[in-house]
């Protein structure tokens, strides 16, 4: 009852998206953190690890777009670097083939991302889970078909000049004024997430991806739900591959890879279907342990042939998902959770 | 519809499942702001009555109007939206969500925020959600699940399940809601406090259907009650009146008196 009254007062508390001291000074350590780290880094003289950084975030902005697809509305996305593909190729072709300005040629290529997302829900919300899978399977298939044999988005040899991006009078060229700007965008986009996480179009992906009988008895069209799920999904996709595109200033049909779709719906999994949070920790923790095993197989401390260690990722990625499913089904997000509680209760125990 | 009190009408509905006749040319009328009760044995029928009229099975034959609306046929979103709410007789699985999950998604139609605009943390959506919040914890404390809100609908018990089922369909704010069996498998307490929450529901004029086993709590509850018996109407008026009906009796009071308590268990 008490607890009840105390809701009453003050529900801004239950919507707000950082809650309490806590949460906001933990947030601006983080963002003095994320700020200062590519300073630390510049100190080993070595840009790569502020690369990997920037990979990074283009890979986050992009698993949150299938943590709406597949962790909120529960479709099960195969095809999610081919969005990326479609974004990047597009993009490429407004930017360098038809000369449009950098911004107007992002902001199409991400519309017609998403607008493509669209397409493929549309054989796809008729069916069901596994079949699903094969849709968007599908779908990656013939866009990788496409784009390869199309002669405007330079065939085998795909594309390069692509231009980056200037805010204002900066513009946006080393790294490191890549990483700034990334990261900024990035947080932009966990914003939006989390913001749709809690409103009335992200519950209904909960309903859809819960139950669809009852789904449709709270006034919630499922398909169209599916069909926006699809079209937020695609649209975070789109912002991925545009700017991935112009991050590398080129883009190839092996830029993005059936593979790299895998290692997406791996991060979910890994992270938490469904939360926001979870998808930026699931792409932490696979990004790091990728790049960890590639710095010991590179830098030759082990002797492992190339093929050996890719084996060896692709190995450790696999166990890695079947140890989450098998005893942290919730991911890394309950297990931040759990930690969170018992250090509020400490010393008291479970 | 002339300006009669008829909210809901439906005529000669035909059901069949292959060969057996789920609804056989069933009529009915329920009064605005009036408890209808359907009673009958099991497999009578009543389920699939409450399926016809929220649009998740399509009869043969006959027709449904609400408010003047011709539903029959209406994809059952659609006729969510047009004020008709429903609990299901087997509470329902949710792998994921907590009651507060589903009641805040309960709340889908009385927002109106736009897919673009529910990226934003601040504008209509969160001022939508604020809403509620407010209007979700009023059905919380008038349903007595303030102990439910964080828990996981999968790890409740029966009972807690059927009453967050009546939240839900609360929150919709519906005109019309039918309730197919609420206090089956609930205890004493529990149906008591059921009872209340339907005689709330009508004081606050909403219309109800109930679809219950248990015929002593519907003759003190309904204002007419319809007996069904294999997808007929066999009978139909006041609870006087069919407690006075001899048919009622032989084909259904008799029987399901002596297992009454049985009915009740899921
Ligand atoms: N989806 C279905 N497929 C086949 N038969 C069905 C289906 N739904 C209902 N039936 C049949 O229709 C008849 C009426 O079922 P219904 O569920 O409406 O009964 P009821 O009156 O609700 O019974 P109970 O008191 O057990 O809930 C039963 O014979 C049932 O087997
Ligand atoms: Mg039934």
């Amino acid at each position: 009852m008490k607890r009840g009254s105390r809701r009453q007062a003050d529900y801004g508390r239950d919507v707000a998206l950082i809650g309490g001291l806590r949460g906001w000074t933990a947030l601006a350590v983080l963002l003095v953190a994320t700020v200062v780290l590519p300073q630390l880094l510049s100190v080993t003289d070595n840009m790569k690890w502020v690369t990997f950084l920037n990979f990074t975030l283009l890979t986050i902005i992009a698993v949150l777009g299938l943590q709406i697809i597949t962790g909120m509305a529960g479709q099960i996305s195969l095809g999610h670097s081919a969005f990326l593909m479609t974004g990047g190729y597009i993009m490429a072709i407004l930017a360098t083939k038809l000369g449009f300005p950098f911004w107007i040629a992002a902001f199409l290529a991400v519309l017609a991302t998403a607008s493509v997302g669209v397409l493929v829900a549309l054989p796809a919300i008729r069916l069901k889970g596994f079949y699903v899978a094969v849709v968007t399977l599908a779908f990656f298939t013939i866009s990788q078909h496409i784009f390869q044999n199309l002669s405007i988005a330079g065939g085998i040899w795909g594309l390069s000049n692509v231009p980056g991006p200037s805010v204002g009078p900066l513009k946006i060229i080393t790294d490191t004024s890549w990483y700034y700007f990334l990261l900024l965008l990035t947080a932009i986009c966990i914003i939006a997430s989390a913001s749709l996480a809690r409103s009335r179009i992200g519950r209904s992906f909960l309903a859809v991806r819960d139950n669809e009988v009852t789904a449709s008895g709270l006034g919630i069209n499922v398909p169209g739900a599916k069909l926006r799920a699809f079209f937020i999904g695609s649209l975070f996709a789109g912002i991925a591959g545009v700017f991935w595109t112009s991050y590398v200033t080129a883009v190839r049909i092996d830029q993005f890879s059936l593979w790299d779709s895998i290692w997406y719906l791996g991060m979910i999994i890994i992270g938490g279907l469904g939360s926001t949070a979870g998808a930026v920790l699931g792409v932490l923790f696979l990004q790091l342990v990728r790049q960890v095993l590639h710095e010991i197989t590179a830098s030759g401390v082990v002797p492992l042939s190339i093929n050996f260690s890719a084996a060896l990722t692709f190995a450790v990625y696999g166990l890695a998902i079947i140890l989450f499913i098998a005893f942290r089904p919730h991911g890394l997000m309950a297990v931040w959770q759990k930690l969170k509680t018992s250090y509020k209760r400490w010393p008291f125990g479970e | 519809m002339s300006t009669s009190n008829i909210i809901l009408h439906s005529e000669r509905l035909e059901l069949s499942f292959g060969g057996i006749k789920a609804l056989d040319s069933m009529s009915v009328e329920v009064e605005k702001g009036q408890i209808l009760s359907l009673i009958g044995p099991n497999g009578a029928g009543k389920t699939c009555f409450i399926n016809c009229v929220t649009g998740y099975y399509r009869p043969r034959e006959g027709q449904i109007v609400f408010d003047g609306t011709d539903i029959l046929g209406m994809r059952p979103h659609r006729i969510a939206r047009l004020g008709i709410s429903r609990t299901f007789q087997n509470p329902n699985t949710y792998p994921t969500m907590t009651a507060l999950d589903i009641l805040l998604a309960a709340r889908y139609m009385h927002c109106r925020a736009g897919m673009m605009e529910c990226l934003a943390p601040f504008g209509r959506s969160r001022r939508e959600e604020l809403q509620s919040r407010r209007s979700i914890e009023e059905v919380i404390t008038f349903t007595h699940i303030e102990e439910l809100r964080k828990k996981p609908i999968s790890m409740m018990s029966y009972g807690q399940r059927k009453q967050v089922e009546i939240a839900r369909a609360l929150v919709m704010q519906p005109r019309l809601v039918l309730l197919d069996e609420p206090m089956s498998g609930l205890d004493d307490v529990m149906k008591e406090m059921v009872c209340e929450l339907i005689l709330d529901m009508h004081r606050q004029g909403m219309t109800i259907v109930l679809v219950e086993h248990d015929i002593q709590t519907v003759m003190e509850l309904s204002h007419k009650v319809a007996v069904l018996d294999h997808g007929q109407k066999v009978a139909e008026g006041t609870p006087a009146e069919i407690s006075r009906d001899a048919r009622v009796a032989s084909a259904y009071l008799g029987r399901n008196e002596a297992d009454g308590q049985q009915a009740a268990c899921p």
